[in-house]
């Protein structure tokens, strides 16, 4: 876990690069903003909708978010990573998203099993016969039905770890909670989840 | 911690293996454990497995037009601002503000096609 932590790290465009264009885009530079934006669309647009489970839903999220960004830009702390700040200002949307949704009576209305297999990331040049695609399209239902299940923190948590792979003082940073709150809350999530999944399995 | 764990230990130290940050006496008296209690070894097993499917997600990409709708709502956003800012500076209101900038655009345009 902490090799794969460190891989999706790396592979996000170091720390300092955000800065630069963090900088760039205050003085106003919208090439720098719209690179910004590319640099950490998937990852803002996967969380929202691990926390929403509608991919519309995640989308308007997921643009509030990145337009709450610019409206604050200057407000960004150097001394810390802009990933967190970004994170924490997904947790913070989609959370009020999902109780304006529950005030609103309002179900969702798309599942990962209605996207198609080139909308996900992976390896679009060697799909999978067909029987095994069905068979793994069902699993990640599966998997993301029961993620549904968990309470709103524990989603979020679940995400932010086990999704995202953010290391737990980061998670306690973006959720403002102690570093053993977050790991006591994930136990939890994680083994409703395996209560949830294994009850599934033969 | 005793050297025997309690089924309560064994599973507080889920988490911790299921990160790969269990230091090894820990895992091995974990280990130690889960061979001899059925009950603890099948938790671990939904566990580890339940944590493993999530982790093997792939992530779910932002559509193509993304960050152009962004983009865009963020110059929207910036143009009501600005006719905000004019009707807070000049003490007019926009519904006189906006025909008056409306007029100075196709009076412009009809200067520059004669």
């Amino acid at each position: 876990m902490a090799d794969e932590t460190i891989d999706i790290a790396a592979g996000l465009g170091d720390g300092a690069a955000d800065l630069e264009l963090v900088d760039r885009a205050v003085r106003g530079d919208r090439n720098a903003f719209e690179s910004l934006v590319v640099e950490h669309q998937d990852r803002v647009f996967d969380f929202c909708f691990r926390m929403l489970g509608d991919r519309e839903e995640a989308s308007d999220i997921a643009q509030d978010v990145f337009l709450s960004v610019h409206r604050h830009l200057r407000e960004f702390r150097r001394d810390a990573k802009l990933t967190t700040w970004l994170f924490r200002i997904s947790r913070n949307h989609c959370l009020n998203r999902i109780k304006h949704l529950a005030r609103r009576g309002r179900g969702r209305t798309e599942s990962i099993s209605d996207i198609d297999e080139s909308r996900l990331d992976g390896s679009l040049g060697s799909a999978p016969p067909p029987d095994q695609a069905l068979a793994q399209a069902a699993e990640r239902k599966q998997v993301q039905d029961a993620i549904a299940r968990l309470d709103d923190d524990q989603r979020a948590l679940v995400a932010l770890r086990d999704i995202e792979g953010l290391s737990y003082e980061e998670i306690a940073e973006i959720s403002e909670l102690p570093l053993g709150t977050v790991k006591s809350r994930l136990h939890r999530a994680r083994e409703k989840l395996a209560e949830l999944l294994g009850g599934l399995e033969p | 911690m005793s050297a025997e764990l309690s089924h309560g230990e064994a599973r507080s130290l889920f988490p911790a293996l299921v990160d790969r940050e269990l230091g090894e006496p820990d895992e091995v008296r974990l280990r130690a454990h889960l061979e001899i209690c059925d009950d603890c070894r099948t938790g671990w097993t939904r566990y580890e497995r339940a944590v493993e499917k999530v982790r093997s997600l792939e992530r779910v990409r932002a559509p193509k037009t993304f960050a152009s709708q962004v983009l865009l709502r963020s110059r929207r956003r910036r143009g009501l601002r600005a006719i905000a800012r004019a009707e807070a500076d000049y003490r007019l209101p926009t519904e006189i503000i906006i025909p008056v900038l409306i007029a100075a655009l196709v009076a412009l345009v009809i200067f520059l096609a004669l």
